[in-house]
């Protein structure tokens, strides 16, 4: 085995030439232009896809080398072998990547920045690693499916790159789920060679593959195919609702409540009729991944503008022990923002214990931060993961000085706030100044309404979108903005729907009374009515019972079942009506009867094609692909590059006898 | 007696729709130079694949060196000199490296029996693969294959692409090594002079069904071409059992058939035939007959 590695090694010199290159440029373009941690993992993870598959590709043209096949090895062995020189073949371009990212990147910049995305468990340094095992982990993974087998390879491209990308690029608990996938890749490449190697038999492997890669499969083919149906299709149809209320033009131009994952953003803008503040469809796209980034973009544009740019700076507090303790803050003035268990308010700070928050939170801070700079209410509402148990609150008042938190000369409002007094009561949060005067109020929500987004009104000269370049486009936002004349706050109301759905408005304005309007969303055209409809398409492919029991479940009433229905369980994320049903079913029928033709070319006896066909009709798609791992893939062997269909009728694994070819009289047998 | 080191029992393998071997039943007994013969696309290297468990068959079961194909031990592979089609090669290596990369493969690998292959080859031991000659690739091939001193070697048409000259020479080097310590050899060959110089026993392929499987002294002896001529135009073939092919020119009707004995000039004198005379045939006759078959 030990020739076959080094010979392997020697063999992928052009890999580790480009793995080489791939990873010098990746160190240099984070510290040169001080990429996003998100972004280096989203390219790193795609190059250990892309390589993998190429990789794989090259195993599969190596598989008709019967030179080295030929040898006392086991297939499985060789392939470790090969398997091991890839991994070496990685791992020291990785290596070479992670020295360069430490050496361009300095300590406390490196720290900062990964901050801002990373949670605290890999704050500690081991980022890298967590990086270098992601990329790796999709190495391996795409390089053993590719390399051995066909249907997997397509179905792990289908389903691993768009559900990475998608993982990558959404913020919030990705990384969790990134790290959760990746050790589930790792753990199956693992324990697939290790359990092969260990029986040595291919119907070992077979099974192996079976257990862990196939149920990896259909945990991210379903987790896909719900985000294609609840989210990316009612994306289809981004909508506009406008309504009047006296002088105030309301304007809800998001997409549907589709993704709870999506909370965050915000999704409406308000404004009075004569001019209001439109969000572009990138800009809310931005919001979702890189909104953090973008709102440090646009405190540097307005700079260089040289506007008064109003510090943000984050802080995310805890409550404890009746005190609220500083959990994160952040260098960058930055204001806004809610926490777990707490909430923010701040100007600048210079240094703090590491952020062990949610990204969300930062997010809600981003998505508030507009409304602190008069004395405007804020009515939020702590996510319901964990939420501020009221009766721990004094019912009377909290009193917590500020005097420590650091406040930036430059900002006349933080520098009221650093004299201020923060009282906390069972309805309310208030700052109040030396004077006893409000600076500014957090109210709770009402019970069945949760917090969507707020946002500043400005005044416009007139309507207008830039679809111009991103950047661009941000500049030219700002530039054509009027100052705030209020602020507004939306929030949804349950029972939620992710395309049916209320939106409740709150605006304030200086001597205005806080204008309330409900906002009706609903699908109006058949397009949209169609895209509604088609959600419940994810309970297409699930296996039966699952499929029935999806219809059974009850529908999610509240923002926190549909949380729990959409995110925590995927499984049953279907089941909206008894036409998905049925159509689950004639999908399982089919299954069943391709299972049947399959089987019967490749088992010997029926009653093997009988159990095929009842596995196939109780799994759906997903009994087609363990028997896919299961049987051998010899009969359907592709040749010329395409698959051929085998007669059924000519097919010489049937039950019955196959006959010998019939004599020709010609026959010289002695 | 031994058991047979080859043994292929109604082994049956599709590749998707096509079928590339159809019941196919042989045995190589040892000590025996087997040949394998078929046109392009006969079921050849699939037959050999099936046999070192390369390729599943699809129904039937091939042994080798007593054990099933689809089973075979790692271990079983150093009993096992195997020439791939095209003497694939590690490319990049130097024949002195690749000689180490198959010794630290292979347990009974004989490094200094290899010396003396390559010694007597001329094969230079500091030169890449890529950039010996096809002719000495093959030698190269054969002599990594002998040096693990194998029971049986299984030769995967081990001439292929190599001129007449070089092709004797390779013949007469593998003859003398393989006659050496008594070995098994099974090989496929589209040469059929090599193949009648060097066989003892042929199997012919023809479309994935085993039509002959004999001693070549027997095939010679059974199969008999008759060239039978007439006064005008030849007329069509008689309805003859054991008809391989016919052939007719002008006034001549040629026919090549198994145990014709008496049968065929009888045939022929009824429709009219002035002589009838048996050729002598090579194999290469033989196999052509057999292979491109009916009449014509």
């Amino acid at each position: 085995m030990k020739a076959v590695y080094w010979k392997e090694l020697r063999e992928l010199a052009a890999v580790w030439i480009i793995l080489l290159v791939w990873a010098v440029i990746f160190a240099l373009d984070y510290a040169g232009w001080h990429k996003d941690l998100e972004e280096i993992l989203s390219l790193a993870t795609i190059a250990g896809i892309v390589t993998g598959a190429v990789h794989g590709l090259l195993d599969r043209y190596r598989r008709n080398d019967l030179f080295l096949a030929h040898r006392p090895l086991s297939a499985l062995r060789l392939q470790f072998a090969r398997t091991l020189a890839g991994v070496t073949a990685w791992l020291v371009p990785a290596l070479v990547f992670l020295l360069l990212f430490r050496v361009a990147a300095p300590s406390p910049h490196y720290v900062r920045r990964l901050g801002r995305f990373v949670e605290p468990d890999l704050l500690s340094g081991s980022e890298s690693l967590f990086l270098l095992g992601a990329t790796a982990a999709c190495w391996a993974l795409l390089r053993l499916i590719v390399g051995t087998r066909r249907l997997p390879a397509v179905l792990g491209l289908v389903f691993i790159l768009p559900v990475a990308m998608l993982v990558f690029s959404m913020r919030t608990s990705t990384l969790t789920a990134a790290f959760a996938v990746s050790l589930v890749i790792a753990l199956v490449c693992t324990t697939t060679t290790v359990l092969g190697l260990a029986v040595g038999r291919r119907s070992a492997l077979r099974a192996a593959c079976l257990l862990l890669l196939g149920g990896v499969v259909l945990f991210q083919g379903l987790g896909l195919l719900r985000w294609i149906t609840t989210d990316l299709l009612l994306d289809t149809y981004p909508r506009i609702t406008v309504t009047t209320e006296g002088d105030v033009l309301f304007r809800d131009h998001g997409r549907p409540r589709s993704e709870v994952s999506h909370w965050y953003q915000p999704h409406a803008s308000v404004g009075p009729t004569r001019g209001f503040g439109y969000e572009p469809p990138w800009e809310e796209h931005w919001h979702s991944a890189w909104s953090w980034h973008l709102r440090i973009v646009r405190a540097l544009n307005d700079l260089e503008e040289g506007r008064r740019q109003v510090g943000l700076a984050p802080i995310v507090w805890r409550y404890e022990d009746g005190r609220f303790l500083c959990r994160h803050r952040q260098q960058l003035e930055v204001l806004a923002g809610f926490g777990r268990g707490g909430f923010l308010v701040g100007p600048k700070a210079e240094e703090g214990a590491p952020f062990d928050e949610p990204d969300q939170f930062l997010q809600w801070g981003a998505a508030v931060f507009q409304c602190v700079t008069e004395q405007h209410v804020i009515i939020m509402k702590p996510p319901p993961v964990d939420r501020i148990p009221r009766d721990s609150l004094d019912p009377v008042r909290v009193e917590i000085s500020t005097k420590s938190l650091a406040v930036s000369s430059r900002n006349a409002w933080p520098e009221r706030l650093a004299d201020a007094r923060l009282v906390v009561t069972g309805d309310q949060m208030l700052w109040v100044d030396q004077t006893g005067d409000v600076l500014f109020r957090i109210e709770w929500l009402p019970p069945k309404e949760h917090f969507r987004g707020s946002f500043s009104i400005r005044e416009f000269k007139k309507e207008e979108t830039t679809p111009a370049a991103r950047k661009e486009a941000a500049r030219r936002f700002f530039l054509v903005r009027g100052p705030p004349v209020g602020h507004a706050v939306s929030s949804d109301l349950e029972p939620v729907h992710p395309a049916r759905y209320t939106v409740r408005m709150r605006v304030f304005r200086p001597d205005h009374p806080m204008l309330l309007k409900d906002i009706e969303v609903r699908p109006e055209r058949g397009s949209e009515h169609a895209a509604a409809m088609l959600r419940g398409a994810v309970t297409l492919p699930l296996p039966i019972p699952v499929a029935v029991a999806s219809y059974f479940s009850a529908q999610p009433r509240t923002w926190d079942d549909l949380y729990a229905w959409n995110v925590s369980d995927p499984f049953f994320a279907g089941g909206t009506s008894i036409g998905w049903l049925l159509a689950s079913l004639a999908l399982a029928c089919a299954c069943a009867w391709y299972a049947r033709k399959q089987a019967r070319m490749r088992c010997a006896t029926e009653r093997a094609v009988r159990l095929w066909m009842a596995a196939t009709f109780l799994l759906g798609p997903l009994g087609l692909v363990w028997m896919r791992f299961v049987l051998g893939r010899e009969t359907i062997e592709p040749i010329g590059g395409a698959r051929r269909a085998v007669d059924l009728d000519a097919s010489p694994a049937t039950a019955e006898p196959w006959p010998e070819p019939l004599p020709t009289g010609t026959e010289v047998n002695a | 007696m031994s058991e047979s080191p080859v043994v292929f029992d109604r082994v049956t393998h599709y590749y998707g729709s096509e079928r590339a071997l159809d019941t196919v039943s042989f045995r190589v007994e040892p000590g025996t130079i087997f040949a394998l013969l078929g046109r392009n696309g006969a079921g050849k290297t699939t037959a050999l694949k099936c046999l070192l468990g390369f390729l599943p068959p699809t129904r039937g079961s091939a042994r080798l060196l007593g054990h099933d194909a689809t089973e075979l031990p790692p271990d079983l592979r150093n009993r096992v000199g195997y020439v791939a089609e095209g003497q694939q090669l590690v490319g990049w290596m130097k024949v002195r490296q690749l000689v180490a990369f198959q010794k630290a493969s292979f347990a009974s690998f004989d490094a200094e029996l290899c010396a003396v292959y390559l010694k007597q080859l001329g094969l230079p031991l500091k030169r890449r693969v890529f950039q010996l000659s096809r002719g000495m690739r093959a030698q190269l091939a054969l002599a990594l294959a002998l040096a693990q001193r194998p029971e049986l070697v299984i030769l995967d048409d081990p001439a292929m692409g190599l001129d007449a000259v070089v092709r004797r020479e390779f013949l007469e080097v593998m003859i003398d090594l393989i006659q050496e310590e008594g070995r098994t050899l099974l090989f496929t060959s589209h040469i059929l002079s090599d193949v009648e110089r060097v066989a003892d026993r042929v199997a012919i392929l023809d479309r994935g069904v085993l039509r002959v499987n004999a001693p070549l002294d027997t095939v010679k002896e059974r199969v008999g071409r008759y060239r039978a001529l007439f006064d005008g135009d030849a007329p069509a073939a008689p309805e003859l059992p054991g008809l391989v092919r016919a052939r007719r020119r002008r006034n001549e009707l040629v026919l090549t058939v198994i145990d014709g004995g008496g049968a065929v000039p009888e045939a022929c004198t009824k429709l009219g035939a002035t002589s009838v005379e048996r050729e002598p045939m090579s194999l290469e006759d033989l196999f052509v007959d057999y292979t491109s078959g009916g009449e014509s």
